[in-house]
């Protein structure tokens, strides 16, 4: 574990503090012991008041070790959780879309946080209580043989027993929690059914009959929770009637001692303290057990994510092989992993810098898995996608990236303000082009009006809630910001209005960096103003060529496009 | 979305109080039933304290009596070996006792807590169902969820380890200062100042950490929004290249959350020291002062020892005691949410059951709408001023643009949502003036998307009827040409659904769907056809099957396939809210209007008809959302 190595110091400072912070806990009996026997014979109040005084100072540098124990130690382990975290994190940001789009987000942020966790408990407290529990014993025992070992030998035998108990009581407690928690998801399964199926539940007046079903799996699950509270109303108490039973017999086995004249009354008062001493650390052998073993298990959780490969070239950016931004596809094909269905098939587009490119085709037809193998989300299964004539796979994909601006169909947006929206993709510090200017060209400016604090309103979970269109604009506005070369626009303008999307249209073929955008559309307004028409369908590009070229020729075309003159004819009515 | 943090998030400003007696009162309400076992289990606290405090007391007598006799007093060693071993044998005896009574009240009070638990979750269950779907529509059933599940589980804490665990701690404490005072008034006096040192330095914990882990939480919080959100916006971090910019961001929110975490973390440091040390104050004390009164002889050896014991003893409870601040805080946010739920009143009221109409066991099945407006919020209509009247037995098609209204017609008919216009006449009835389940009695409904319940196959036909006989659900299967599937299924209708029915086709579900309308058995029928294409055969059973389940009663149908269209009597053509055409296919096709449009868009080339595949789904084409006034925000 390279995270201990780094935290060696903590960890080595810890370790000492460990052994003197027991040390000092075992001297305080001992002292017990002196003025116990003192008193028997020779004690004034004066020694008294020294060994009064000796108690302190004992139990107060025992604290002040079991300060610097808690505050390396467990201290050390929440650095070590920081660390790992970031590393996660990083790491999935990093991720391959190929990679992080087969597991849920779920899993991910499960591993993220509850595996996390588990990995922390065993890093701090797991450490701490066995290292101390370890020391505690060994000092302990060490000072009660040297007081009388028989006794020793009788007062300890319970406390194995007790680990022991522990240990079976823990396993079967782990037992019963987990068919606990079948239960109670079991429980929240019915309950979501009959919450989400509320609508079918009421039509068919089965209120009362969803009731005793939910009832029953209830029933099911008081009756699991009854076995675990009879476990558990078990475990503290015989706890205590073990650690009892040896004090039991240490008052008889010691007492009759001390009337023997064997050992001294001092000696068995120590003794009893010391007994005491041990009982936790025996009952923390066995709960850090389970702490060792779920950590375990998460730290392998969070290691399999960890070694999945990243996208290694995104930090730095590589150098500029050309500043020609013509994109050019050749043969291009895309299947997914670990299917025969062909998303993409033997496509082949060029993309000039200036051109206005619209794509059209039915759901499903390839549009958006063509754009996003030009952003390099993916890698195409066959063919060369090339930029300025130099193959997309020689690019660091920072610098590739860099030449787009991308809007997905499916608006996501973090939850902050307008303004640093618009500047998501600037760092830090970065000169960012100002932000109205901007908001403006994507047609936000009545927008912002409505706004409680204009740019500065905060969107999103935290904030006030968009409609489709008012993201779909902050969306664009995001990638406008960044000024780039390429546009690649995947159908984001479903949720606004026509009227406004012809103005957002307008802006754009006029920004004055004149970039390339290539727009999978099927709206008129869109259509009526491109340069050139691309078809897919089914993967393919079934026809290129002007909006008059295509509409002459008949086929799929003129086909959708005559629907969307249909829709709009609709609208208007 | 509402993931495993929804709940969390709502956390962060949860710093309630920790007392509200308002709240307190209603949740007593529910430890009422189980009085007996509270009462019981006070009681045993009250001998287990008894017991724990005899532990030392018995240690005392061992050493006063026969380890260290006061002087003068001389015990033969085998009478001392022999009361020691009496002693010993008393002591077991006591611990022994104390088991069985502790596990005793655990085990009460643990149950009174599930049940407790039990019958407030029950309870919400059953008021959430008496809510109407406008509730469900408008927050995610994630967070409706937690009230029922999580909230729940954290009163359980409250009911079994909270009050009566506060008692008990409380006959701990007052039963060890009994018996010091019992056994020296003036050394118990001495050792009790430490308490008052115990409880400041205590007060002043809780009240650091009280505060530093509200940090704690709402940093977590924090942490995981944003973790989350991030892990849900993995794409766009790659498109902007700020996989960096956004790691150092989410070092900050990290570094904030370890930096909260470490100032806890030094409260607890120096907490535990600190008591360690105050228990140390108590023993010096005990050994000055109670040394000193044995050299005075007024005190006993086996004061002194009982003495250190007691003074052991005496932290827990107290510890214990300011723990519970956790308990009770959490109970308290946890608990206002549930009884938030349980003051929601459902939005479309009953009439009150002395004025509900009376409805016949049948209804003719005559459907008038008058003038109806409709807006799920403010002045956004949905459905503007529709007015319609469907006879008894008539097949109406509903079609319009998505968005245009078809679904809320279903809606308000079923009494799912509150009208703000108009009236809606069920033969002749207002139903206002109608329970809804009694309407809902005679109102089936097919939703576009099938919803089975876990449970067999029969259980799911039944559903809604299971007055009937079991055997009528075969012949309802049978009916809509449900057959084939039967035989498929190797436990027939006893089969299990499994998964919200994932082991069916979209056909299999369609025709199970169909059965269970049939078995229900109502005078009208609302269907949302299926939008999903399926093959041809299926097609062609479920198109008969369709037509069997309409036969003899008034039916509204949300039409998706253009042979329902033609089959129907009459097509109501809804537009941006509005009734704008209506009558029969051709008449409608010879208008040229509205529907003449649908129709060229949805259903003329949606089956088929043109070269796309006839088994992909985008062959359905629904138009886009911007047509319908309210799409942005649907």
């Amino acid at each position: 574990m390279p995270y201990l190595l780094r935290h060696r110091g903590a960890l080595i400072l810890g370790a000492i503090s460990v052994v003197l912070t027991n040390l000092f806990q075992v001297w305080s009996p001992w002292l017990v012991r002196g003025a116990v026997d003192h008193l028997e014979g020779g004690a004034t109040p004066r020694s008294l008041l020294g060994d009064a005084g000796l108690i302190l100072l004992a139990v107060a540098l025992q604290g002040v070790f079991l300060f610097t124990m808690r505050w390396s130690l467990i201290r050390a382990s929440r650095i070590m959780e920081y660390e790992l975290r970031n590393d996660i994190f990083r790491h999935i940001a990093r991720l391959p879309a190929r990679t992080y789009r087969t597991r849920k987000v779920g899993d991910l942020l499960s591993r993220a946080t509850n595996d996390l966790d588990a990995v922390r408990n065993f890093l701090g407290p797991g450490i701490m209580y066995f290292a101390n529990t370890c020391i505690t014993f060994v000092m302990a025992v060490t000072v009660m043989c040297r007081i009388d070992w028989r006794l020793t030998l009788i007062a300890l035998i319970p406390l194995p027993i007790l680990s022991f108990l522990v240990a079976r009581l823990g396993a079967k407690l782990h037992h019963h929690y987990e068919a606990i928690q079948e239960s109670f998801a079991s429980l929240t399964a019915k309950a979501q059914e009959t919450l989400s199926g509320i609508r079918v539940v009421k039509a068919h007046g089965e209120e009362e009959g969803e009731y005793q079903a939910f009832k029953k799996i209830h029933d099911v699950y008081l009756e699991r929770n009854r076995e675990m509270i009879k476990l558990q109303a078990g475990m503290w108490p015989t706890m205590s009637l073990v650690g009892g039973i040896a004090a039991a017999v240490v008052l008889w086995v010691g007492g009759s001692a001390v009337v023997a004249g064997r050992i001294s009354l001092g000696s068995l008062v120590a003794f009893q303290i010391y007994l005491a001493m041990l009982l936790w650390p025996m009952i923390a052998l066995g709960w850090v057990t389970n702490l060792f073993q779920r950590g375990a298990a998460s730290m392998g959780r969070i290691q399999a994510i960890l070694e999945e490969p990243a996208e290694e070239d995104v930090d730095s950016l590589g150098p500029l092989p050309t500043n020609d931004v013509t994109v050019e596809l050749r043969g291009v094909g895309y299947r997914y992993p670990g299917t025969d269905r062909d998303v993409l098939r033997d496509v082949n587009l060029t993309i000039r810098p200036g051109d206005r490119v619209a794509m059209v085709g039915r759901t499903g037809a390839g549009k958006t898995t063509l754009l996003q193998l030009i952003a390099r989300l993916d890698e195409p299964t066959t063919g060369v996608i090339s930029i300025g004539g130099v193959p997309a796979a020689s690019w660091a994909r920072s610098t590739l990236r860099r030449r787009f601006g991308f809007v997905p169909q499916e608006t996501f947006l973090f939850s902050d303000t307008i303004r640093s929206t618009i500047a998501f993709g600037y760092s830090d510090g970065e000169a960012a082009p100002d932000a109205l200017i901007v908001a403006r060209r994507a047609g936000l400016e009545s927008d912002l009006s409505q706004f409680p604090q204009g740019l500065d309103t905060t969107i999103g979970e935290r904030g006030i809630t968009l409609s489709g269109g008012q993201k779909q604009r902050v969306a664009l506005a995001r990638s406008l910001a960044l000024e780039r070369p390429v546009l690649l626009l995947d159908d984001c303008f479903a949720s606004v209005d026509p009227g406004t999307e012809e103005r957002i249209l307008e802006s754009l073929f006029d920004l004055p960096t004149k970039p390339a955008i290539l727009l999978a559309t099927h709206r008129r307004s869109a259509l009526l103003r491109v340069d050139r028409i691309v078809v897919l369908d089914e993967g393919r590009i079934v026809a290129t060529g002007s909006h008059e070229e295509l509409l002459r020729a008949g086929g799929l075309y003129a086909e959708l496009y005559h629907r969307e003159e249909v829709v709009e004819e609709l609208e208007a009515l | 979305m509402s993931g495993p943090f929804g709940s969390a998030a709502d956390d962060v400003d949860a710093h309630g109080k920790i007392y509200d007696r308002r709240l307190a009162r209603r949740l007593l309400q529910y430890l009422k039933p189980y009085r007996k076992e509270v009462i019981i289990s006070v009681i045993l606290l009250g001998a287990i304290s008894l017991l724990e405090v005899a532990g030392p007391y018995l240690t005392k007598v061992a050493i006063d009596r026969f380890v260290k006799p006061a002087a003068g007093v001389s015990v033969a060693q085998a009478e001392a070996m022999r009361g020691l071993m009496l002693l010993a044998g008393a002591y077991v005896g006591v611990l022994a006792g104390a088991f069985v009574l502790r596990y005793w009240q655990t085990y009460i009070m643990g149950m009174v807590g599930q049940k407790a638990m039990q019958d407030l979750r029950l309870g919400i269950f059953r008021h959430l169902e008496t809510l109407t779907p406008s509730y469900f529509d408008t927050r995610p059933v994630g967070r409706i969820l937690t009230r029922v599940t999580q909230d729940v589980a954290v009163l359980n804490e409250l009911f079994a380890q909270g009050v009566v665990a506060v008692i008990g701690d409380l006959f701990m404490v007052g039963g060890i200062v009994a018996a010091m005072f019992y056994l020296n008034w003036k050394l118990a006096l001495v050792t009790m100042t430490t308490v008052i040192l115990l409880v400041v330095a205590t007060a002043i914990f809780r009240s650091k950490v009280r505060v530093s882990y509200r940090r704690v939480r709402s940093r977590l919080a924090r942490l995981n929004a944003f973790l989350q959100e991030h892990l849900q916006g993995l794409d766009v971090l790659k498109l902007f290249n700020v996989e960096e910019k956004q790691s150092r961001k989410f070092d900050e929110a990290n570094k904030a959350h370890l930096d909260a975490h470490v100032q806890n973390l030094f409260y607890y440091a120096v907490f535990f020291p600190a008591v360690e040390f105050i228990g140390a104050i108590a023993l010096a004390l005990i050994i000055w002062y109670g040394g000193a009164g044995i050299l005075e002889g007024t005190v006993t050896f086996g004061i002194v020892v009982a003495f250190i014991q007691y003074a052991d003893r005496f932290y827990q409870p107290v510890r214990d005691l300011s723990e519970k601040y956790n308990v009770f805080q959490a109970a308290m946010v946890s608990s206002e949410r549930i009884f938030e739920t349980f003051d929601t009143v459902p939005a479309v009221a009953d009439p009150p059951s002395e004025r509900a109409a009376a409805v016949p066991a049948r209804l003719r099945g005559e459907v008038e709408f008058d003038r109806v407006w409709f807006a799920y919020k403010d002045e956004e209509w949905v459905l503007r001023d529709v007015s319609f009247k469907i006879a008894p037995g008539e097949k109406v098609a509903i079609v319009g643009a998505t968005g245009a209204g078809k679904t809320t017609i279903s809606n308000l008919l079923t009494r799912f949502y509150e009208f703000q216009r108009g009236t809606i006449r069920v033969d002749g009835r207002d139903v206002r003036e109608i329970a809804g389940g009694t309407l809902r009695r005679q109102i089936g409904l097919v939703l576009q998307d099938v919803f089975l319940f876990s449970g067999t196959v029969r259980e799911n036909i039944r559903f809604g009827a299971r007055e009937r006989p079991e055997g009528d659900a075969d012949l309802a299967l049978a009916q809509v040409g449900g057959e084939r599937l039967k035989a498929r299924l190797p436990n027939g209708l006893g089969e299990e659904v499994g998964e919200r029915g994932a082991y069916f086709s979209m056909g299999e579900r369609q025709i199970l769907a169909f059965a269970r309308a049939l078995h229900y058995d109502p005078s009208i029928l609302i269907l949302d056809e299926a939008t999903s294409s399926v093959d041809v055969e299926t097609e062609r059973v479920i198109q008969e099957a369709l037509h069997r389940l309409l036969e003899g009663r008034t039916s509204l149908v949300i039409a998706h396939r253009l042979s329902t269209i033609l089959d129907a009597d009459r097509i109501l053509v809804l537009h941006k809210g509005e009734l704008r055409e209506q009558g029969t296919h051709e008449e409608l096709l010879a208008k040229g209007g509205i529907y003449a449009r649908l129709y060229e868009l949805q259903y003329k080339n949606g089956r088929g008809a043109t070269s796309a595949a006839p088994d992909r789904e985008e062959v359905t084409l629904e138009l886009p959302t911007a047509i319908a006034g309210e799409g942005e925000d649907a």
